[in-house]
């Protein structure tokens, strides 16, 4: 019987374990930048301090690079960490403070947003969510980003917060009142 | 029909009630149409916001920013390492799993270091008593004169012999002694001073 072996070229081995490890950071590095960029940029309000906490959240995780080996867990982790690393950020600053769009200098033309119309689409949206995000105050933004956009269970948030679990509970359901009441106010 | 509060359709929309709670509530909204809506409201904005937080903030330029961000961050895990490997060499690692012959040897020769530092610190003691030579230099004044003596030899200065008598006499800290004396009859004073070098 003739058996065919087929590998993955992104995970083949050098052969070189500073190597083969410093691929593995650089591989867990791009696949979830954007993803932790996006959960702190959500709970900080600004692109300055989000660029800040997200490269102090990979230097965490990665100082540990035996977190690594189950990508799973090591995802799990870089999440926990991610939004730790964001709260802690607002405990210390206890302030948001959301980046007016326009300040932004050199906004990217990308590939696929060439086209004018999905430009102002997603800048629409974009906008609409930052605009609901500031009607929550910060506990309820975190709670609700964690719940409702990461899935993490309700007893993690709590945790991860440190407050009760009925007191996430009221942030929650406070959150998604407020930002449905906002959509709806936007519909009207 | 009583209609559940806004914060359990809240809850319950989002999964977050416990089993009993959550089946009484999906018992009503099954046959109430308003809280059918409501629940369906709650689940379209969950559904909205997880979309919206997917977008990019307007105005990210993020390829550059990512590659900014992950340079930043290998920069970090190499000073991290470095700083790891600075601490590693000059680190004093505890002794583990020492064997009782390592044990003995240790305890063996800590013993003869004891008593070879023992030995020559006594040793020292005598040279050092040894070294110490004749008794000290003695400076002394009196009636009678300003002197010095080192034990075994000695000199004196002698004040003036008649009609004379020690005004003051003194000795100093440093070394020195002195004396001075007056003629009754002249008023001369006559001042001797020695000092030891």
């Amino acid at each position: 019987m003739l058996t065919v072996h087929m590998s993955d070229p992104a995970r083949q081995t050098t052969g070189n374990p500073g190597q083969e490890a410093a691929d593995l950071q650089n591989r867990f590095i791009q696949e979830h930048m954007r993803r932790v960029f996006l959960i702190i940029y959500r709970i900080v309000g600004n692109v300055a301090d989000a660029q800040d906490l997200t490269q102090e959240a990979f230097i965490k995780v990665l100082q540990r690079s035996e977190q690594l080996k189950d990508p799973d867990k090591a995802a799990h982790w870089l999440s926990r960490i991610a939004s730790n690393t964001a709260i802690d950020f607002l405990r210390r600053h206890g302030r948001v403070n959301f980046t007016e769009i326009d300040s932004l200098a050199d906004p990217l033309v990308t590939e696929h947003e060439r086209n004018p119309e999905q430009t102002l689409l997603r800048r629409e949206r974009a906008e609409r969510l930052d605009e609901g995000l500031r009607h929550l105050t910060v506990k309820e933004r975190t709670a609700l980003i964690l719940r409702d956009v990461e899935d993490v269970p309700a007893e993690e948030v709590a945790r991860q917060m440190n407050c009760s679990m009925a007191t996430v509970r009221s942030h929650i359901a406070n959150a998604r009142i407020k930002f449905r009441r906002y959509l709806e106010r936007r519909k009207a | 029909m009583k209609h559940p509060s806004i914060d359990k359709l809240a809850w319950y929309s989002g999964g977050e009630l416990p089993w009993w709670p959550r089946w009484t509530i999906r018992r009503h909204v099954a046959a109430c149409a308003q809280c059918q809506e409501e629940a369906a409201l709650f689940r379209d904005t969950a559904a909205a916001v997880r979309l919206e937080t997917g977008e990019m903030p307007a105005g990210v330029q993020w390829d550059r920013l990512a590659a900014e961000m992950r340079a930043n961050v290998r920069l970090g895990i190499e000073a991290s390492d470095a700083i790891s490997a600075y601490g590693k060499k000059y680190e004093i690692r505890p002794v583990q799993g020492m064997s009782w012959r390592m044990a003995a040897l240790t305890t063996g020769f800590v013993f003869l270091l004891s008593i070879g530092y023992w030995l020559n610190a006594a040793k020292k003691s005598e040279q050092i008593v040894a070294m110490r030579g004749p008794d000290p230099i003695v400076v002394e004044a009196s009636e009678r004169g300003v002197g010095m003596s080192d034990g075994t030899k000695g000199m004196e200065l002698q004040g003036p012999k008649t009609n004379h008598r020690a005004a003051v006499v003194t000795v100093s800290t440093i070394g020195s002694a002195g004396a001075r004396y007056v003629d009754e009859e002249t008023g001369q004073v006559t001042v001797n001073h020695v000092y030891v070098e």
